[in-house]
């Protein structure tokens, strides 16, 4: 496995917003675009698999990457998302991928990898609402965030700025789109410490995938859960306000802090934007104190 | 006669919609006319003026090199003095109004449709006869099909009154609640254009309707009824007749429009959304509720169901006709029904199908209710429906 970093994103960084926290640089591009960010992004997804445990070096090629009948992210319609270290002191292997799968012209919901893992278990509530999601707003309604990966280097901070810098690119959009997610039940817990159940709405019981074969581990299950990214912020402030828990309530403002760094005031939600203002105060009086 | 009873009296001699009487002042019935104007209070209004400005414009529409044509054409037709076109009697608003002669009327009133319809499509779709049933939504979707020189004879199909909930989706004032909704668009008909033929069927859909159905044999049914079983007999009707169907449905901001060409194809029931035996069971009016609200669903097609929809339905236990509807919906899917009749009617490229118009879509606008919301409200119903 040979990950070179940068050498294929360096050009096309397109984030120019200005955050307070912010250590990595995040590119984003279709495979058809730049076929080695894909292959890269590939690379990352490999190798972070392997470390996790969901698959073993078997079922990677010999470029690192997931065989192309384990890894069911790819096409025409698949937005790839890296994220490269950005400060100098930090390791150029320290980087994190994900993957968005829009439903391709003509498609339907059977186009999601996610939707094929779980429509079994999915509840007839749920069907319906993804139905009438894409009834309401088209094929980008309901899109998938799939494959997200760190390298070995990279903490799980770089799998949060890659989902906040998705996010709020709906919010800036006003997107009305919705998340359908598979996530292992390991990081469907580390999210949901992270967000609060408001923002991760689980639809279905874990679900198992790849049963018997033996490059992938059985141990794997994969959580369906749905996000409504345009409201993230809303939903997070829902559950600081309604939990009595302290320490919950201290976790998920930092998470708020973080998910809104860099949105410009008036696309945050005057409640939040509020609430947020007066966390800074209330940090400001005593790093003053 | 105490001030109530007058207002009593006075109320009840209100006219509904009473068959316009034409009068062509040319010397032969003056007398007539002569009683109209001495027997009854009328108003009269007379637009000759303007009536000569289209016409010369229409007759002659190049002003630069037609000028004197124009001018001969207009004082040709201003020398016809009472005798040209028609003095009509409007019982119901006590008006007399003159109208153009009927072709010049047609002319006039589709005047600006030309060359977006060539004037043999339009001379087609002039000779339409229409049949509508329902005249909540179906009443907007007359008011197209009318105002778009479509149809030269309606069959108007309703039971119901008007009251002043309907004021939010149908054209109508506060001064026609309690009319009878076939009155009130029979009045628009008439007033927009006198010459067309119009049967009425005060009782809806019933059986008795298939007389007038068979005399008048309808180019299409543009159906909007609320009860399940007639929807099915209209169907019934249509497939036996090779009489291609219409149907309009308003969910919330969406509508979904219905095309069934019965003329051209055997259609499954609904378009396949109900099995031929449930069919046949909702012709019978054999269902239960839950059946019914089953069916329902079914044929508006669940999805398209907004949630906010959803917990009116089953906050109120309503039925369809009570469900909440918006009145830009009810003018946005007549719309949709008047482009599809007008396409069927020219023998152009009109599949059968269900058809959905968003505007959520289009404009991308914001979904008013969360997940947890859809989904609490989705579950909800899924139960009610089973209960």
């Amino acid at each position: 496995m040979n990950i070179e970093p940068k050498q294929h994103i360096a050009s096309i960084d397109h984030y120019t917003g200005v955050r307070e926290n912010e250590r990595y640089a995040i590119s984003q591009f279709y495979e058809q675009d730049n076929p080695e960010g894909a292959i890269l992004a590939q690379q990352i997804q490999g190798e972070s698999y392997v470390a996790a445990g969901y698959v073993y070096p078997s079922a990677l090629d010999e470029l690192g990457r997931l065989q192309p009948e384990l890894d069911r992210s790819r096409g025409d319609n698949v937005e790839y998302y890296i994220a490269a270290a950005k400060h100098p002191e930090m390791s150029p292997r320290n980087m994190g991928s994900l993957r968005v799968i829009t439903i391709p012209e003509g498609g339907s919901l059977e186009d999601l990898a996610a939707y094929r893992y779980s429509k079994d278990i999915l509840s007839d509530e749920v069907e319906l609402l993804l139905q009438s999601l894409i009834a309401e707003h088209g094929r980008e309604g309901v899109k998938e965030i799939c494959a997200l990966a760190k390298t070995n280097e990279a903490t799980s901070l770089v799998s949060f700025e890659l989902l906040r810098e998705i996010t709020q690119a709906a919010i800036r959009e006003k997107s009305e789109e919705k998340w359908l997610i598979t996530f292992t039940s390991h990081a469907h817990d580390v999210f949901m410490r992270r967000y609060g159940a408001s923002v991760m709405q689980q639809v279905g019981e874990p679900v198992p995938v790849d049963v018997g074969d033996e490059r992938t581990s059985d141990e794997l299950r994969l959580v369906p859960t749905l996000i409504d990214p345009g409201h993230l912020l809303e939903n997070i402030l829902h559950d600081i306000q309604t939990t009595r828990v302290v320490t919950e309530k201290i976790r998920l403002s930092n998470t708020l802090v973080f998910m809104a760094d860099g949105l410009n005031e008036s696309d945050i939600p005057a409640e939040v934007l509020e609430y947020i203002q007066r966390i800074k105060e209330t940090k400001q009086q005593k790093a003053a104190a | 006669m105490t001030l109530e009873a007058r207002l009593g009296k006075l109320t009840q001699d209100r006219i509904g919609w009473q068959q316009p009487t034409h009068y062509k002042l040319d010397g032969t019935a003056d007398g007539d006319f002569d009683s109209l104007l001495d027997s009854n209070y009328v108003s009269v209004i007379d637009p000759i003026e303007e009536i000569i400005d289209d016409l010369s414009e229409l007759r002659h529409p190049n002003i630069q090199t037609d000028i004197a044509a124009r001018a001969q054409y207009r004082s040709r037709l201003a020398d016809l003095g009472l005798s040209y076109g028609e003095w009509v009697h409007l019982p119901w608003s006590r008006t007399v109004v003159r109208y153009p002669e009927q072709q010049d009327h047609r002319d006039l009133r589709t005047f600006r449709n030309q060359h977006l319809v060539t004037a043999e499509e339009q001379g087609t779709l002039n000779e339409a006869s229409i049949a509508v049933f329902g005249l909540s939504v179906g009443s907007n979707i007359t008011d197209q099909l009318v105002q778009s020189g479509i149809g030269d004879t309606y069959v108007l199909g309703d039971f119901d009154r008007l009251s002043p909930t309907n004021l939010n989706r149908i054209r109508a004032s506060m001064g026609q609640v309690g009319l009878r909704k076939v009155d009130i668009m029979a009045r628009k008909i008439s007033e927009i254009d006198p010459y067309i033929t119009q049967h009425h069927l005060h009782e809806g859909y019933t059986d008795a309707a298939n007389d007038v159905l068979d005399r008048v044999q309808p180019n299409i049914i543009i159906e909007e009824v609320d009860d399940l079983s007639t929807k099915a007999r209209l169907r019934a009707y249509a497939a036996k007749h090779a009489t291609p169907l219409v149907m309009v449905t308003d969910l919330g901001e969406k509508s979904i429009i219905d095309v069934e060409r019965h003329d051209l194809e055997e259609v499954k029931p609904f378009n396949g959304k109900v099995s031929q035996g449930l069919f046949e069971d909702l012709i019978a009016d054999e269902l239960s509720e839950k059946e019914k609200r089953s069916a329902l669903m079914k044929i508006a097609g669940m999805r398209h169901v907004s949630p906010r929809i959803i917990e009116s339905a089953m906050d109120q236990n309503r039925t369809l006709g009570g469900l909440p509807q918006l009145g830009a919906t009810a003018v946005a899917g007549a719309s949709l029904a008047n482009t599809a009749t007008r396409e069927i009617l020219l023998g152009r490229k009109m599949k059968s199908g269900s058809y959905v118009q968003s505007p959520q879509r289009s404009l991308k606008t914001q979904r008013p209710t969360t997940l947890k919301q859809d989904l609490r409200t989705y579950q909800k119903f899924l139960q009610f429906l089973k209960s």
